[in-house]
């Protein structure tokens, strides 16, 4: 006797079940779920899921963010994601008197047929038989299409191949060893984010995204790195270490350069250079976009061109000089400034006594040095050391390198448009706690608002990595152009990571349900549709791929490269 | 040549169903849900059908011995003997030809005085691998439906390989013909639940 309640069916002539014919061989070897029963383009379709014999397994074996495909009556195939999973009947009756649990089998009955499972999933793409590249979807499959699970053959064809324009990021949920690649030309065309609450991976993942970037030479990376998680190796509460990007890229390794250099050597870095800011190279500007954090007022933010005009390019030291200052005096008899709103501002300046890269005096061009090497496309680190924990430091410190580095880019791009001169090299500018710059109140006065909002037009974008992007300005949010984001589960920064995409709200759902850990659903500009994936480990073979030989291969290199050379 | 085991002969028919007469007592005497057959096509087919009614049609003697005080017993004997006609109703549920069963109605009906014979348990197993005779049981308004569909999964099952899984996924047939009416439902599906 047969196992499926379809063989028990009404057949036809050739002796196919009525209502169920889909057995021609490519479906049967796919995973049929159920068929389509409704729906909208705007909102999704409606699947009902099969039942048969395992009929709640197929319910229990569903995942929000898993793909299926709908095979329309085209013979086109409808790629989607699962975006809920719902248990419903064809009569609410069963809710009042559902089957007693001493009876499985009527609870086999009615799981199969009164009781039964649906399906919301979102169409994303088309893949045409007659095209090679997915399109975007502007349809919906016909009623009663049948929906399968996706194969590896679809997915492929939706991500393409690994290439240089490619990169492996990670494997759909339940599909390991199908790889889903990041478009990396288009994620370093536009600005791009990297969210998710503390604790679940962004740290991984944007080494991996950086270490992909700069691998395949798609832009010079200019990172500010909080927390000492980029450059050099990284070790965990456990005590297991990852090699840093610096150890993992080869020839494309980028340069650590350090606030801390005690920190950094005791780490074994390889350190570039040590980043020392003179008093007078600070501006106004710089210190504006501390105004919150240093309480300061309109009135006290406004004092500080002021000061910077009438103190000249010493103002900083002037300001923090314990004997005073005459100039400070002659400002306060003539009495453009109160000597309360002075008094303020000097006592909210000692905040820069306890950053020891601010020094009176420094013989080294960093800035210069950093802008030649991200010009030359060897990628930056720049590590805080003791000062990760200090934010207003962090916050001075890229806010004065990035509001320089982009003035030289401006430059430059100028020049290139006016000369035919050879353009700059494309600049990923990669910050922590991007909240923190691109606040509302600030966002539109900032050099990061500045950047995010011109999108590539001098050749500079942001990386944004952040746990609260709801902190983040809307403007500049819509301006990301590719989100990866791990596990939300606040639901006004869920809301934030959707705005500005159309369509996407289906994932929500699929957002607040990922793992705490190595899962992201990364949606937008670089990827043909929203995806959830696995990432990718980073681990030996993520090395490899990205270009890191051991010591023996070195060698073995070096005397290969000599041979050849004689 | 049959060997299937006689049980009368036919006295009416329709393309539905069709009733048939035989005698008092016989051992073999037909069971409410037993499934019959009787030759259509000129014998070149054979209708098969469920005993959904067994009637005895009363008379004028049965009418005076009931009147009577203390029948005795010789006589009820002797009533038994008599050659009165029972009445058989047979829903068709569907036919056959040479070793094909199909569910559904047949072509035509049989024809007066044709014998009818009980189905042999490989007819059974071939006409109830199909669900459909479900579907024709549950729209047949002349019969007690739901004490009927019981008494034929219970002989439908008795010659299945896997009566526990036949049980359940006519059931779920069941639950797809009369979803909508969960209280009758659900009473089936209970009585079903019994028969395992």
């Amino acid at each position: 006797m047969s196992d499926e309640l379809d063989d028990f069916l009404p057949r036809d002539a050739d002796n196919n079940p009525i209502g169920l014919e889909t057995t021609q061989e490519e479906e049967a070897a796919r995973v049929r779920l159920g068929v389509v029963v409704g729906g909208s383009l705007s909102k999704g379709l409606t699947v009902k899921l099969d039942s048969g014999l395992n009929a709640g397994q197929t319910i229990e074996n569903m995942a929000v963010g898993r793909y299926v495909v709908a095979k329309g009556l085209t013979e086109r195939k409808f790629f989607s994601i699962v975006t809920d999973i719902i248990l419903d009947n064809t009569n609410p009756a069963i809710e009042q008197t559902p089957p007693p649990v001493s009876s499985p089998f009527l609870s086999d009955v009615y799981r199969a047929t009164v009781a039964y499972g649906r399906a919301n999933v979102s169409p994303m793409l088309v893949l045409d038989p007659n095209d090679k590249e997915p399109r975007p979807n502007k349809t919906i499959p016909a009623h009663f299409s049948p929906v399968f699970e996706a194969t590896e053959e679809d997915v492929n064809q939706v991500f393409g191949e690994e290439d240089d324009d490619h990169f492996h990021i990670g494997s759909p949920l339940d599909m390991e060893g199908v790889k889903v690649n990041l478009d990396l030309n288009r994620f370093v065309e536009r600005s791009s984010g990297v969210f998710g609450k503390s604790g679940t991976g962004k740290s991984f993942i944007t080494r991996t995204l950086l270490a992909a970037v700069i691998a395949k030479q798609k832009a010079s990376c200019l990172i500010f790195d909080m927390h000492s998680d980029y450059g050099w190796e990284i070790t965990n509460e456990r005590g297991k270490t990852w090699k840093g990007l610096t150890q993992i890229l080869g020839n494309n390794r980028p340069h650590i350069y350090t606030l801390d250099k005690k920190t950094s050597l005791a780490r074994n870095n390889k350190i570039a250079g040590e980043l020392q800011i003179q008093y007078s190279d600070i501006e106004p500007a710089d210190v504006e976009m501390l105004s919150s954090m240093l309480n300061l007022s309109d009135v006290q933010t406004g004092a500080l061109y002021y000061l910077h005009r009438k103190l000249g390019e010493q103002w900083v030291a002037k300001l923090l000089d314990e004997n005073g200052s005459p100039e400070i005096e002659e400002i306060i008899e003539e009495g453009m400034l109160v000597k309360g709103t002075l008094s303020a501002i000097q006592r909210k300046f000692e905040l820069f006594r306890r950053m020891d890269f601010l020094v009176p005096k420094s013989s080294n061009n960093v800035v210069g040095e950093i802008f030649e090497k991200l010009q030359r496309g060897t990628s930056i680190v720049l590590e805080f050391g003791k000062h990760g924990d200090n934010l207003p430091a962090y916050m001075l410190v890229a806010n004065y390198l990035t509001r320089r580095v982009h003035g030289r880019y401006v430059q430059a791009k100028n020049d290139a448009v006016g000369s035919k001169a050879e353009q700059p090299k494309p600049l990923m500018i990669v910050i922590e706690e991007a909240h923190k710059f691109l606040d509302p109140e600030i966002a539109k006065h900032t050099i990061f608002g500045t950047i995010a909002r011109e999108l590539r037009k001098y050749n500079v974008t942001l990386l944004v990595v952040d746990q609260r992007p709801s902190g983040i300005d809307d403007e500049v949010m819509s301006q990301i152009g590719t989100r990866v984001t791990a596990l939300l589960d606040n639901e006004a920064d869920i809301r934030a990571v959707f705005s500005g995409v159309s369509g996407a709200s289906a994932l929500r759902e699929v957002l607040a349900r990922l793992d705490t850990q190595q899962q992201a659903l990364i949606l937008g500009h670089a990827v043909p549709m929203p995806v959830v994936i696995r990432t990718r480990d980073y681990d030996e073979e993520l090395y490899r791929a990205v270009g890191f030989l051991n010591d023996t291969e070195v060698e073995e290199k070096t005397k290969a490269a000599y041979d050849d050379l004689w | 040549m049959t060997t299937a085991i006689q049980i009368g002969q036919l006295l009416q028919s329709s393309i539905r169903g069709f009733s048939f007469g035989c005698a008092v007592p016989k051992p073999e005497m037909p069971h409410f849900g037993a499934f019959v057959k009787v030759p259509i096509l000129n014998g070149t087919a054979q209708a098969i059908g469920t005993i959904y009614d067994i009637v005895l049609e009363e008379d004028d003697l049965v009418r005076q011995i009931v009147a009577t005080p203390e029948t005795p017993a010789e006589i009820i004997l002797d009533q038994r003997q008599r050659q009165m006609p029972i009445e058989v109703s047979v829903l068709t549920l569907g036919y056959m030809q040479g070793t094909t069963v199909k569910s559904g109605l047949p072509p035509q009906p049989p024809l007066t005085l044709d014998t009818i014979r009980l189905c042999e348990s490989t007819e059974i197993a071939a006409l109830t691998n199909d669900f459909n005779f479900l579907r024709l049981i549950m729209q047949a308004s002349e019969a007690p439906t739901d004490e009927l569909l019981v008494r034929v999964l219970e002989h439908a099952v008795s010659v299945q390989s896997n009566p526990s899984q036949y049980l359940r996924f006519a059931g779920q047939y069941l639950a797809q013909l009369i979803g909508n009416d969960f209280q009758r439902l659900d009473t089936i599906l209970r009585r079903l639940e019994s028969l395992l």
